[in-house]
């Protein structure tokens, strides 16, 4: 059976148990009135009752106590009775002097003490439930760790000192919130697992505060069986067929009853957790939904209380809290990061340009002096030429023209080393690092000041992956690419990139703006015209100097909703 | 006999390349600018081989490529420049050939026969 807590809730107020009566010199009872709920031995009649009915007459301290009464003095006396159905009870009477002339019966109250007991007791749990939130919270607040949290949302949950489940799991739900990972349990995976770990602890009972300290950073908690079933469960949130992804779903806790089996809920999850009954809590924070916790008492098989549920409940708030925090300061601390990241980018191509930029008017010069003799020399050495095949060698002028013929020809030949010196310092020709280049590439579109910096996303594989590409040229190939993608997304910081490895190729991912898909298909448009032809003479570039190094454009689309531009490039074979 | 479009802003070339190839047996026709050349084109379907120069003075040789390609002629065009670094500009991989200039013509002279030999 699942029960929601809510549906199972029972009323926690306790009515006063309390009896009024007055009491006659002969004892007897007279106008007998109860208030709360009357215990089975008591009768109902109101008047002309027999008092031993009611209070035990032969006690000698009662019958003082009485007596002082009569005699116009209030007094009390402490009883004890038995209630049929065995349950022991203590009550207080109080007696006191009717005050009106001419009556000599005393008034009387009755009130049953155990149930002040019951009340205090309860409030003492609740005191020590406050107190384990509260310790909980302190240790929450040392850190931001996310996983030095969910140890410490584990321990306060399976710690005898805590809230006292036999065992914890925790999953998280990733960014889209479509799966949960299972990331963290804890507790024995069986009966003698249990008695070893629980022998250890009895030894010396600690408080939560104190257990949380000395196993908050102990690494055996990664490696017991349960941890290890826990992060193998990946869990489909979507469509809410099992236990968990309703828990998460519809934001409720939910208690998973023996029956389960047979109401179909994932059988298959439930046999992998092996016990009977389970405890699902879900974390939710203001705007997320960020996990579940299952718990449950797989050892001692003590039933779960809605009661249980929602103190776990109450203790989960916290926890999402927590994990919260946990989360968005991870994020900030990564979008600081990656803002350095961008700053250092900006500022190396900065260098980098200005150094290219020197390179380039000093190149620019030589070349233009190198045009200018090439010119007049190929004049020179050309009619020289020609009148040599004119003449013969006896002619007086042969010697002199066949002279004017190698020199020139000696000098076109140090115009071309030289040509081919000024090119070479120009090429960069090389094998450079992948997302050093796109990161550069995007440092020089950029502007600093105005402009914010696209979002790039790279897979771990392709770290440090190299292609063999001129830099110069890449830069120009990537730079129209990415002027076009920010023109069609509204700015360049609205443009997404994701790189990633395929095989021996890179794929670099481009997409962004409201909507994916619009922005594959207007890239379409800029790229190819009704005949299938590139369009745009820069993006022709483009994609022939891409195509030069083995590389090429294409639009893709990762389902219905994503459409991408794709840049693939042969990776480098690292030796 | 084949015709030949000369296009170099230098005199002593167009004149040099004249001589040459008229000896080789072509007609040849020269001119010092992009405008006279495109000018040339227009009124003159006979050209049967170009010849071009990139740096002129009015414009550049890379840009009447452009636009005598972009009117469909399939007329074979040999880029004859002093500069070597225009191989790397993609508008060069427009023309049929890229030569650089020299004082032996062994090769441009070559290129020419095998254009318009076919």
């Amino acid at each position: 059976m699942i029960s929601s807590t809510e549906q199972e809730e029972t009323s926690e107020s306790i009515d006063r148990l309390a009896a009024y009566f007055t009491l006659t010199k002969d004892h007897r009872i007279k106008k007998l009135s109860w208030y709360g709920l009357i215990p089975d031995w008591a009768p109902r009649r109101s008047d002309d009752i027999n008092s031993a009915e009611l209070l035990p007459l032969q006690d000698p301290g009662l019958r003082a106590a009485l007596d002082r009464s009569f005699a116009g003095e209030s007094s009390s006396f402490q009883f004890q009775r038995r209630s049929n159905s065995g349950l022991f009870c203590a009550f207080n009477l109080l007696c006191f002097p009717s005050g009106e002339q001419g009556d000599d019966s005393i008034n009387c109250v009755i009130s049953e003490t155990c149930v002040e007991k019951e009340i205090s007791e309860k409030l003492q749990a609740k005191i020590r439930d406050l107190d384990i939130i509260n310790q909980a919270v302190r240790a929450f607040s040392e850190t931001k760790n996310l996983t030095d949290i969910l140890r410490i949302v584990l321990l306060a949950v399976t710690s005898g000192s805590g809230l006292g489940f036999n065992r914890g799991f925790i999953f998280l739900a990733d960014d889209s919130e479509t799966l949960l990972h299972g990331c963290l349990a804890t507790g024995p995976s069986s009966s003698e697992d249990a008695g070893a770990i629980w022998q250890s602890l009895s030894a010396r009972p600690l408080p939560l505060e104190e257990v949380l300290r000395l196993y908050k950073a102990d690494p055996k908690i990664h490696d017991g069986y349960v941890n290890k079933l826990v992060v193998s469960l990946q869990i489909p949130i979507a469509g809410g067929s099992n236990f968990l992804s309703r828990a998460i779903l519809e934001k409720k806790s939910i208690i998973v009853g023996p029956d389960m089996m047979l109401e179909g809920n994932d059988p298959e999850l439930r046999r992998k957790f092996g016990v009977d009954e389970l405890a699902v809590v879900p974390f939710i924070s203001m705007e997320s939904r960020l996990g579940v916790i299952v718990a449950d008492n797989m050892v001692t098989r003590k039933p779960i209380s809605p009661t249980d549920v929602k103190f776990l409940e109450i203790f989960a708030r916290y926890a999402s809290d927590a994990i919260e925090n946990s989360r968005l300061y991870g994020k900030l601390r990564r979008q600081i990061f990656s803002l350095k990241e961008a700053n250092r980018q900006i500022i190396r191509s900065r260098e980098n340009l200005i150094r290219a930029e020197k390179l380039s008017s000093i190149s620019k010069m030589a070349l233009d002096v190198a045009h200018q003799v090439r010119n007049p020399l190929t004049i020179i050495g050309g009619y020289a030429n020609a009148q040599l095949r004119k003449s013969s060698s006896d002619d007086p002028a042969y010697a002199a023209l066949e002279i004017i013929s190698k020199q020139s020809s000696r000098i076109e030949q140090t115009l071309d080393r030289f040509s081919s010196i000024v090119s070479l310092s120009e090429k960069k020709e090389d094998k450079f690092v992948l997302t050093d280049l796109v990161k550069e590439a995007l440092g020089m579109m950029v502007n600093s000041e105005t402009d914010g910096f696209p979002s790039v996303t790279e897979d771990i594989e392709i770290l440090g992956a190299r292609i063999f590409v001129d830099q110069g040229l890449f830069y120009e190939a990537m730079m129209v690419i990415l002027r076009e993608s920010a023109r069609i997304v509204g700015g360049i910081e609205k443009v997404a990139m994701e790189i990633k490895k395929r095989l021996d190729s890179a794929i670099i991912f481009i997409g962004g703006g409201d909507n994916y898909r619009e922005f594959a298909e207007m890239f379409y448009r800029v790229l190819r015209d009704g005949h299938g032809d590139l369009r745009s003479q820069e993006m022709a570039v483009a994609l022939e100097i891409l195509q030069h190094y083995g590389g090429d454009i294409g639009i893709g689309s990762s389902d219905n909703l994503h459409g991408w531009l794709t840049i693939e490039l042969p990776l480098c074979k690292e030796e | 006999m084949k015709n030949i479009l000369i296009v170099d802003d230098e005199a002593g070339i167009r004149s040099l390349y004249e001589s040459e190839f008229g000896i080789e047996g072509y007609k040849t026709f020269s001119v010092g600018s992009g405008e006279e050349a495109l000018d040339r084109l227009n009124h003159d379907s006979s050209v049967d081989l170009i010849i071009l120069d990139i740096k002129l003075k009015d414009m550049d040789g890379l840009e009447v490529l452009e636009v005598i390609r972009s009117r469909a002629g399939r007329v074979p065009i040999i880029l004859n420049s002093a500069y070597s670094t225009y191989k790397a500009n993609f508008t060069s991989w427009l023309a049929d050939a890229y030569l650089v200039k020299s004082s032996d013509l062994t090769e441009l002279k070559s290129k020419v026969r095998e254009y318009l030999t076919f």
